[in-house]
């Protein structure tokens, strides 16, 4: 069961004294100008700022070339920050599909903040509000509410890819993610956002520092390890938003346009499984056949053999036949 | 699915109270206190009768997100525009109603 799904309370029949038994259902989104200020500055600079490091990284290849060090410290990065996103954010915290000891929480909440998608309860909201309605009015991020023809079809992808984050109103957490913002270590995390950020910049540069050397070394490692990790790990999730509710295939019945694509599962760890997904969204597998490739199921698999977390979800042979369509011509 | 929610989400934050005054009843001040103690159980999930109506929003943890939360909510449920520093000022169930009284006959006038 989504939590998302449950959040919209129905206050006790057992209000006090004389009062009249009142029904609060929290807004979706919050209107303020200030946080919507904040939100669209620390947007904007996020998606600018990793496009310039990587013109900067390129730069650096045609004039001093590149070494495999370089490119371990991206990929060490790249794994360690999507682990989080799909594993943590996703799978952990949005929908508590399999249940993890404390300390892998912390740090699958820590790595993921490291990706830079926006702070977690935050993120978790929004990927709520997402299933709840998906592809239609109230989704955060649907490319397809923008009306007919190309014109309104780019606008709608460029909206679900990118616009959205800095365009879109700031989903309300305490209507979305009431739980998370009750767990003293989440929050602890959450609020933490900015520094640890800044810590998964600076971990790569002491990385290239120690392993290349010199000023040299720290920016380099600070380039493949900080902004174009950054930069390739943002359009590998963004482009769920965008290409998984546009393009891919359908085997299961599902009331949005969510598709299953497998080139887009490889960089983001099984999230391109995104109509097995919207389907099953209680899974704590994306990929549902042996053939379905989803390096976040994994990594799921091998932490329950360490111990590290148990009961992942999945669903039966009978459910998955229950929602699969006869045909998958579209 | 629920289906209680208005569908539109992206043109109903540029006029904060979107339904005509005459549509929205005046508000008692029971009303008023059990709507703002069933707000503050949902946020602290908790029973709405272990909500202290004296004890300040602060102490209760509320923050900033969940202020503005409470007051978008608020002007919708009344119909008035209200300053989201309300709920800073006023800082307590009992005396966030004695407020909104005051304010709702203004407004009224």
């Amino acid at each position: 069961m989504n939590p998302a799904e449950s959040t919209h309370l129905v206050a006790s029949p057992r209000a006090p004294e004389t009062a009249p038994a009142t029904a609060v259902t929290p807004r979706l989104t919050l209107q303020d100008e200030a946080l919507q200020r904040t939100q669209r500055r620390l947007a904007v600079t996020m998606i600018l700022v990793p496009p310039i490091g990587v013109m900067a990284a390129i730069t650096m290849v045609i004039t001093t070339g590149i070494t495999i060090v370089e490119i371990v410290i991206f990929l060490v990065m790249y794994a360690l920050t999507t682990i989080g996103v799909t594993v943590g954010f996703h799978r952990q915290f949005a929908h508590r599909s399999y249940e993890a000891r404390q300390s892998v929480r912390i740090a699958l909440a820590i790595l993921g903040s490291m990706a830079i998608q926006g702070p977690l309860i935050f993120w978790v909201a929004t990927h709520r509000r997402h299933h709840q309605f998906s592809d239609s009015d109230g989704d955060p991020h649907s490319p397809n509410l923008h009306g007919e023809g190309w014109k309104a079809w780019l606008g709608g992808f460029w909206y679900s890819h990118i616009r959205w984050l800095y365009a879109g109103e700031i989903t309300n957490s305490v209507r979305f993610a009431n739980d998370l913002r009750h767990d003293k270590a989440i929050v602890w995390i959450n609020n933490a956002y900015p520094i640890l950020a800044i810590l998964g910049l600076v971990l790569p540069s002491v990385a290239g520092a120690l392993l290349i050397g010199g000023w040299m070394g720290t920016v380099k490692g600070f380039l493949w390890g900080g902004m174009v990790r950054l930069f390739v790990v943002h359009h590998a999730f963004w482009s769920i938003g965008s290409f998984a509710h546009t393009f891919g295939s359908h085997p299961y019945r599902t009331d949005d346009h969510s598709g299953n694509s497998f080139w887009l599962a490889i960089p983001n760890f099984g999230e391109g499984w995104h109509n097995n997904h919207h389907a099953f969204p209680s899974s704590a597998f994306f990929g549902l056949e042996w053939w379905q490739l989803d390096i976040g199921g994994l990594v799921i698999s091998a932490l329950r053999r360490l111990g590290g977390i148990k009961n992942p979800n999945s669903p039966t042979p009978e459910q998955k036949a229950s929602k699969r369509r006869q045909q998958t011509i579209d | 699915m629920n289906t209680d929610q208005p569908p539109e989400t992206n043109t109903d934050s540029v006029v904060p109270p979107p339904q005509a005054e005459s549509s929205i009843p005046r508000r008692s001040r029971a009303d008023i206190r059990s709507w703002l103690t069933a707000y503050l159980a949902f946020l602290l999930e908790e029973e709405p009768q272990s909500i202290n109506t004296e004890l300040s929003f602060d102490s209760h943890g509320i923050d900033s997100a969940a202020a503005v939360s409470l007051v978008g909510d608020l002007e919708e449920w009344m119909g008035i525009e209200l300053d989201p520093t309300i709920v800073y000022d006023y800082p307590s169930v009992t005396q966030l109603a004695d407020f909104l009284m005051t304010r709702q006959e203004r407004s009224a006038a």
